[in-house]
């Protein structure tokens, strides 16, 4: 018969053990490693926009038609041109129709742009 | 970009609401880097009528919850925040590790259907031993790089040889697949679309017979497991590897049931008829070559019965034509039949001919050809820069007809099917040249 310190261990630990939670078994099954089937997407440097004036007033603002539905306008850049004559008579709006379809490049219109020394450009719309 | 990087001069981008969010998150952030101010304008903007105009000026900007004009005055004038300033490169996001936490089977396919990782189905999940297995299928290593600009827009999302056996695993394939698997994932990123395109994929060649493709009765139907599971891939890949995922990175408002799978299809070379060409001879691949061709559009027609004496299948092809999305590209899956009447009783000696006679015959009125989003958009601007025939098409009356298939070459002809109707499909995808499947074997 064992010793009564072991037994008294023995009882002991069982009732200790007894409160920790099971490690490699849950009541779903056993587990299993497999592997990550995820990809890792590297982060594009970062590039700091431009600084704001805090105002338009007194300056240009060129609201470009990006032209995706390809109708050639897009009246809702009409009605904010609009919008500026009405509410901000002190900005002086150009509304300009990009060239090529909306994916394209246009340098020669953003050279129009820096040499204005517009204040802003708005760009859209993109659907 | 370049107005505000190259020339210091603010700009507020207006982005349909529903789509601004990549804007304004994955693509700042994986693309261009730059924190571009957007205001999330309501949608739709055109086709509203003057008397609605003012009314959607009034509307609220999506980003900001501001009213629009304000919004986009703001954008323009407002100080930067100091992410707004930020320059250099970003801390790398850690690197995915290799193995995930181990865990029960069910935990497991609960994970990975919450990471976006499946196409809602159970799949298949990659054990080491599986993958292991599955790496057999090919003789490059594990850890050789397939490619690195991946995601949308070419972002830097590269991925192993091991990541595609993964994947494949997943899908429910066998080894003798991986090559096939390996050279579809070798032409992410996929053409995606807020329009609902979808992609076909076609093997030719050898590997048809050795992986055991359909090419014959049901080629389109769930009738082979080689089919099931490449196009099944195909998915797995988009969205594990490419990183779509609707509502996120891709936006797709109808989706398209032709991505359930795909269109995975081998063709039926062994049916062509006499100097018909098996699709990739046709693109300059040695006919011992096995190849896969992945195809883009939006169009799928059904030909409505099958062929009938009265009415030469030509003849209603041409019909047919009126419905594609004039991307000035069609291809056509027919029955060997179909093929065989076309040979023998219509006297088109190759798929080049009946490309030449369609590319002749097919007509649309200009105002139909005008009439969605993919001419107006993408063509019309070349035929007012004077490009023709865009810019004699736009000038014509709507009802005049014009030939929109001007390129016979971009009329192609997959011959697949089972012989039991003359049965054919037409789509307005546009095919590349193909890639080599045997360069993975």
């Amino acid at each position: 018969m064992a010793p009564k310190s072991l037994v008294t261990f023995m009882l002991l630990a069982g009732t200790v053990l007894a409160g920790v939670p099971a490690l490699a078994e849950d009541s779903g099954g056993r587990r299993i490693t497999v592997l990550n089937p995820a990809v890792t997407e590297k982060r594009a440097p970062r590039v700091p926009l431009a600084p704001r004036a805090g105002t338009l007033e007194g300056k240009t603002v060129y609201l470009v038609d990006m032209n995706y539905e390809g109708l050639g306008r897009t009246p809702v850049l009409e009605e904010m041109e609009r919008w500026f004559g009405a509410n901000m008579p002190g900005v002086r709006t150009v509304r300009r129709l990009k060239s090529g379809s909306y994916v394209s490049d246009d340098p020669a219109l953003w050279k129009e742009i820096a040499a204005s020394r517009a204040g802003g450009v708005i760009l859209g719309v993109a659907g | 970009m370049t107005l505000e990087k190259e020339y210091g001069i603010p700009t507020v981008s207006l982005s349909n609401e529903n789509i601004v969010s990549f804007g304004t998150g994955p693509h700042q952030e994986y693309s261009t880097g730059m924190p571009l101010r957007f205001v999330g304008v309501p949608y739709p903007f055109t086709g509203l009528g003057e008397d609605k105009l003012g009314e959607w000026l009034r509307g609220k900007d999506r980003v900001s919850g501001k009213s629009l004009m304000p919004a986009i005055v703001d954008a323009l004038t407002e100080p930067l925040t100091a992410e707004e300033r930020k320059s250099g490169t970003p801390p790398e996001a850690a690197a995915e590790p290799r193995f995930l936490p181990p865990d029960t089977e069910d935990n497991l396919q609960r994970l990975f259907k919450e990471r976006g990782w499946t196409d809602f189905n159970p799949v298949i999940l990659p054990t080491e031993e599986r993958v292991r297995a599955m790496l057999r299928g090919t003789s490059h290593r594990p850890d050789e790089l397939v490619k690195k600009e991946a995601g949308t827009f070419g972002t830097s999302r590269p991925f192993t040889v091991e990541k595609v056996a993964v994947i494949a695993v997943m899908a429910g394939a066998k080894p003798e697949y991986l090559p096939v698997i390996l050279a579809l994932a070798s032409q992410v990123p996929y053409m995606d679309s807020t329009t609902s395109n979808a992609n076909m994929v076609l093997l030719s060649g050898p590997i048809r017979r050795e992986i055991g493709m359909n090419s014959g009765i049901g080629v389109l139907s769930p009738t082979a497991e080689a089919n099931s599971v490449i196009g099944r891939s195909m998915n797995l890949i988009h969205s594990i590897i490419q990183g779509y995922k609707e509502g996120e990175t891709g936006f797709s408002s109808l989706g398209n049931p032709l991505r359930y799978n795909n269109m995975t299809l081998a063709e039926n070379e062994e049916a062509l008829p006499e100097g018909w060409k098996p699709v990739h001879v046709e693109n300059g691949h040695p006919p011992e070559a096995s190849v896969l061709t992945i195809f883009s559009g939006w169009n799928f027609v059904n030909c409505s019965g099958s062929v009938v004496e009265h009415y030469a299948p030509q003849l209603l092809m041409r019909d047919f034509t009126r419905v594609l999305a004039a991307t000035g590209s069609a291809t056509l899956i027919m029955d060997p039949s179909v093929a065989r009447q076309l040979r023998e009783t219509q006297g088109f000696a190759s798929k080049g001919a009946l490309g030449e006679w369609l590319s002749k015959n097919a007509e649309v009125p200009a105002a139909t050809y005008w009439a969605n989003s993919i001419t107006s958009g993408m063509t019309a601007p070349l035929g007012r820069q004077g490009l023709e025939p865009y810019a004699t098409w736009l000038k014509v009356p709507g009802e005049t007809l014009i030939k929109h298939l001007p390129n016979a070459r971009n009329i192609r002809t997959i011959v697949a099917g089972g012989e039991t109707a003359s049965v054919w499909f037409l789509t307005d995808f546009m095919g590349g040249r193909g890639v080599s499947i045997d360069h993975w074997r």
